[in-house]
């Protein structure tokens, strides 16, 4: 079920009302809210719902176990089960046939024949959130940072919250699950918040993101037809497109939970803004990027190690990174650029002070072409990301550089058209370093904010329900 | 990656408020929309960017603000439009006339509508004249074309069923263009340089006068209607089954002079063999119907073809093709004798 369709807005309404007449009952809302999940997410194909049953059945057990138990083996061998299974099931559905085929063609190219086994496998939409999402209660068990549930229903409810189900942000145990077994009470604020929120995610995902993408499909698909300014402003529609399409989708995500007395945390706080790689990934899926950040750049040594051992940890971590967004090539170089790129720059950053607005040493020149070049740097990773062949990426970023074209007018005109009310806003929100400073203008000009929004994304909105790009990592 | 969260990054603060200064922001967001809403539905009555609905409310003005009445009603569609010079009628036979013909998806039962509320409000007229390509007999109705109609047509004859599915999309397409005409209403705000220019340009009797032909299209026009001539089965709909038994009722009753004519068509296209098995069915269901009364004729059969060279499409001529099919229907009219009643 799409957050933009007409299936789910009949389905939000019903599931509201209900919640909202059982607000006295918090257990009771709760099974609602696991019955609702599990229906949002078997409305795309219900056999897959056996997996996040089955991740849920592990990870509760395991929990339950990893707190009972005192044994350092046994709680190690715990949560091996639990991290392998969660692997094995992402593994097999996600990244089988990318490691069967390109084993298969390095050993083509030493001229041997491998018969390796391609099946025909589904990728479970959302399979990427909900693992992680769980192996991080078990770690964080394992690690006593938090206390499991002894409720599986609520669990359950915790693995499958269906605002956050399928593309994030990826909850940690210590945030959702407390909420979830404690009664919550919907306030005035929270409304108001996920009013906006909402209809904010909606603009950025029906009217900007659908629209700039059909400007970014055009160039992509067809990038040796282009050259100059039509490949920029293919590239430049990429990273509106993606940007708007998945922090719409957190938006809208979080919004839905702050409506039912929910607190999801913040998964991106204005990536384009960024003056260096490390920032960049403190503003861009921060639920992922912390998630790495813990459980897999700490583990390994983070900075700890000396400089050269970090390099190589920041590299692995975003190289993973890469993988976990898609099983292709693209994706590891992806994560492999972004992880050159935080080596670069690691210990090039003399004066931070300097980059800090609460800084009384805040320089404005500096800081402009700090973000800049962090945002050339940041096109060039969606180039990575975005094509399909090496080949494409090759003519891609060698093609920067040339004129305007016939097309060229009409392309600009249009990536202008859906993306400059997203500048202002977002430079609005940026100099008032507050993410919910829109809806804090005074009301004479807030109702008409909402009133543009509300009007555009019904006028430009794209009717069509298309997937968010993120659902199929 | 530093664990500590910078405190530079913009972060999320949540502002206190009340529930009675929610339930303004709601309230006002809704209802400036509304006002916005209301404000198109005004706009695009006038400037609209999508001429077949500016003609439709041109047309039924042109209707129904006559100051006096027309000898000879012609109604259609597009090709209708663009084809009959009540001015050549005038000259032929001596009989004023206001060409009403609008665009193919309002289908024939517009037409009828139209005679209806002439009748009402002039009493009969002495002729009518029906012009439809042949391909618009086949279509289903198209409720958002048929929504730009004014008035309660669904009440009027011949009855149609509206689903109640279809009743709201009437009301959407009327009243909230906001959500009906997001092409047209978003075309304007990306060009907002011709939010007030009228395109539709129509001479005071009701003719639309186009004069660059368009050979080229009227080509690339033609493989498209061999396609669907190759894979229609149907020839006419329901809806317009009954609007023209309607029309020949009108005639009988009142005693008018109905002329039903072929529309003009690409002389290539004509000559294709699987356009003229599917034309011969069209031209039987349409006799089907009129052989009920002495008072309709079916004219222009077979139909009047014209070279792609004094074309727009395979169905609309320009202005020279105009006037050579005008003078045809006025010859028929006048070949049934009838010409002068």
């Amino acid at each position: 079920m799409l957050f933009n369709s007409y299936v789910f807005v009949a389905f939000f309404a019903v599931v509201y009302s209900l919640y909202l007449l059982l607000y006295k009952n918090y257990p009771a809302q709760n099974r609602l809210l696991l019955v609702a999940s599990y229906i949002f997410y078997g409305y795309w194909d219900w056999r897959f719902l056996s997996l996040i049953f089955i991740s849920t059945i592990i990870d509760f057990f395991v929990g339950k176990n990893l707190f009972a138990t005192e044994s350092e083996r046994r709680r190690k061998s715990l949560l091996v089960v639990s991290v392998l299974a969660n692997l094995a099931l992402l593994g097999f559905f996600k990244y089988f046939n990318f490691f069967s085929d390109s084993v298969a063609a390095l050993l083509q190219t030493f001229g041997m024949h491998a018969g390796f086994v391609t099946l025909k496998i589904v990728l479970p939409v959302g399979i990427s959130f909900y693992t992680f999402q769980t192996m991080s209660y078990t770690i964080d068990i394992y690690r006593r940072k938090t206390e499991p549930t002894s409720n599986f229903l609520d669990f359950a409810l915790f693995v499958s919250f269906f605002p956050q189900l399928v593309a994030g942000p990826i909850e940690r145990a210590v945030n959702l699950l407390p909420q979830v077994t404690s009664r919550r009470t919907i306030k005035a604020d929270q409304l108001n918040a996920g009013l906006f929120l909402i209809l904010w995610g909606y603009y950025k995902k029906v009217v900007i993101a659908d629209n700039v993408g059909m400007i970014a499909d055009k160039i992509f698909n067809g990038y040796t037809q282009y050259h100059g300014v039509d490949i920029v402003i293919g590239v430049l529609a990429f990273a509106i497109q993606i940007y708007c399409d998945f922090s719409g989708y957190s938006d809208i995500a979080r919004g839905l939970a702050k409506m039912m007395g929910f607190d999801l945390m913040v998964n991106f706080r204005l990536p384009y803004f960024a003056l260096n790689p490390s920032d960049f990934w403190t503003r861009w899926h921060v639920s992922l990027s912390s998630w790495l950040r813990d459980y897999l750049y700490i583990p390994l040594g983070g900075n700890r190690k000396g400089p050269a051992r970090t390099r190589i940890n920041l590299g692995l971590t975003m190289l993973l990174g890469g993988l976990w967004h898609g099983a292709a090539w693209n994706f590891v170089a992806w994560g492999g650029f972004h992880g050159a790129i935080l080596g670069i720059y690691r210990g090039l950053d003399r004066h931070p002070e300097h980059d800090n607005p609460l800084s009384g040493k805040y320089q404005y020149p500096r800081v402009f072409a700090k973000m800049a070049l962090m945002f050339a740097l940041t096109l060039i990773g969606w180039v990575l990301f975005r094509a399909r062949t090496m080949h494409q990426i090759g003519y891609m970023l060698t093609h920067w550089v040339g004129g305007f074209s016939d097309q060229s007018p009409d392309l600009v005109h249009k990536l202008l058209f859906y993306s400059i009310p997203l500048v202002i806003i977002q430079i609005y929100q940026y100099v008032k370093r507050d993410l919910l400073a829109p809806m804090k203008i005074r009301l004479v000009f807030r109702a008409p904010l909402y009133a543009y929004l509300l009007l555009w994304i019904f006028i430009f909105g794209v009717r069509a329900a298309t997937e968010f790009i993120y659902f199929q990592f | 990656m530093s664990a500590a969260e910078p405190k530079r990054l913009t972060r999320e603060i949540i502002a206190p408020t009340n529930r009675r200064h929610l339930v303004a922001i709601v309230i006002g967001a809704l209802l400036l929309s509304a006002m916005l809403n209301f404000a198109a539905v005004w706009y695009l009555s006038i400037w609209s960017p999508n001429i077949g609905y500016l003609l439709i409310a041109a047309k039924w003005d042109m209707l129904r603000t006559m100051s006096s009445p027309a000898d000879v009603l012609i109604v259609g569609d597009s090709s209708g439009n663009q084809g009959v010079d009540p001015d050549v009628i005038q000259s032929e036979l001596g009989l004023s006339s206001v060409n009403l013909c609008t665009i193919g998806d309002a289908l024939v039962l517009e037409g009828a509508w139209m005679i209806d509320d002439y009748i009402a409000r002039y009493g009969p007229p002495k002729k009518v004249v029906v012009v439809h390509a042949y391909d618009i007999w086949a279509r289903d109705g198209n409720i958002s074309v048929l929504a730009q109609i004014p008035g309660s047509w669904w009440r009027q004859k011949p009855d149609i069923e509206l689903t109640p599915k279809q009743r709201v999309k009437v009301f959407l397409n009327r009243y909230v263009p906001i959500y009906t005409q997001p092409r047209s209403l978003g075309y304007v705000l990306q060009n907002p340089w011709a939010a007030f220019r009228r395109e539709l340009t129509l001479g005071p009797d009701g003719f639309m006068k186009e004069d660059t032909a368009e050979p080229r299209r009227v080509v690339q026009d033609a493989q498209v209607h061999l396609q669907f001539v190759r894979g229609n089965g149907s020839v006419m709909s329901e809806w317009n089954r009954a609007a023209l038994k309607r029309m020949v009722d009108l005639a009988d009753r009142y005693q008018f002079d109905l002329y039903i004519a072929n529309s003009p068509v690409y002389d290539s296209l004509y000559a294709d063999s699987a356009f003229q098995a599917y034309f011969a069915r069209v031209q039987a269901a349409i006799t089907e119907i009129v052989a009920a009364s002495d008072r309709v004729h079916y004219i222009l059969n077979p139909p009047m073809t014209f070279p792609a060279a004094e074309m727009q499409s395979v169905d609309h001529v320009i202005y020279d093709g105009a006037l050579k099919y005008t003078a045809r229907i006025a010859a028929e009219i006048k070949y049934t004798g009838i010409g002068t009643n």
